[in-house]
């Protein structure tokens, strides 16, 4: 099931009987059970839980789209990209820093918590 | 003689391109040999390539990186011989080898939207990823995406609308060409099929 078609059906509204069926059937698959009701709101919501699961992690690196890498059996392109692979990406090749339209500075990198004592 | 540590002789062979094989042409079916190209394709305006970030190593490219904010697009054709009449020519020049690629476009629906898609084709150059029939997606030096338009860019060439045509089900065929190309063909690898294959798709979707 694709992000695009997943963000599409949460904007539309009545969904056809085969889209219900995709989504009750994508829900079972995902979270090993059956999805609770039937009416549009219950696909609905089911669909955007799904969405919660599927949709990629907020990266503050900016992959340019056109690169894709494998990285721990895993590919990633600018759709998917994480921090922990895009600094993988970077220590791989120099070169590599221009296939990002942003790479976080030190400013914006979260600050460790200092320990106390 | 000396210039700047490096001899004289060796100094030359820098600055010449020497061509010449280093292997045999066996046709040895080591890789899996065969006709034909796949239904779906991809196209991008050459002007949204990323020409600094993308990577090439002789006839390999192995990003092909676009501008933020840009996307390719996807190409299909119902065709069961899809893309039937895309061909590559070589011919000598003064000054090596120059490559006439063309790459037929099937654009079944006459609507109006599609008539003003291709006046837009007739703008700019273009790149076109197309796909081989035949692969060997398992091995990773397996070259299946060819690459139409990197060097010259693919231009429009011509179009023909036939309401009668078996070749457009009655709709447009519209030749884009490159001309003056130096490679013979260019392939498309990111490092392997599957991770080539989701790339292109990424970029269906622009980058922020």
């Amino acid at each position: 099931m694709r992000l695009d078609w997943i963000l599409g059906r949460l904007e539309k509204s009545p969904l056809s009987t085969s889209e219900k069926s995709q989504i009750a059937l994508a829900y079972a698959e995902i979270f090993k059970r059956e999805m609770v009701g039937n009416c549009d709101n219950c696909y609905h919501d089911a669909l955007f839980e799904i969405y919660l699961t599927l949709r990629p992690m907020t990266s503050r690196y900016k992959l340019k789209a056109g690169v894709a890498f494998r990285y721990d059996g895993k590919i990633y392109t600018h759709l998917n990209i994480t921090d922990l692979a895009a600094k993988w990406y970077l220590k791989q090749n120099k070169l590599h820093e221009s296939h990002f339209s942003h790479i976080p500075t030190i400013e914006e990198k979260p600050k460790k918590q200092l320990k106390t004592k | 003689m000396q210039i700047r540590g490096l001899t004289l002789n060796k100094k030359l062979k820098e600055m010449t391109c020497i061509n010449s094989i280093g292997k045999g042409i066996l046709n040895d079916c080591t890789e899996v040999l065969g006709k034909g190209l796949e239904q779906d394709a991809y196209i991008v305006d050459r002007a949204y390539i990323d020409f600094g970030a993308s990577t090439q190593t002789g006839n390999v490219i192995s990003a092909i990186v676009l501008a933020t904010g840009k996307q390719a697009y996807k190409v299909h054709t119902r065709r069961t011989d899809p893309y039937t009449g895309a061909k590559d020519s070589g011919k000598q020049t003064n000054f090596g080898t120059s490559i006439e690629r063309t790459f037929p476009l099937i654009i079944e629906g006459r609507n109006a939207e599609n008539a003003a898609l291709i006046d837009q084709l007739r703008d700019g150059k273009y790149v076109i990823i197309a796909e081989k029939t035949p692969k060997n997606a398992s091995i990773t030096t397996d070259k299946s995406f060819i690459v139409y338009g990197w060097e010259q860019g693919l231009k429009f060439s011509t179009s023909e609308h036939d309401p009668y045509s078996d070749d457009s089900n009655g709709g447009w065929v519209v030749n884009m060409v490159e001309t003056d190309a130096m490679s013979t063909m260019l392939f498309y690898n990111a490092t392997d099929y599957e991770t080539s294959k989701a790339n292109l798709e990424a970029m269906l979707t622009p980058a922020e």
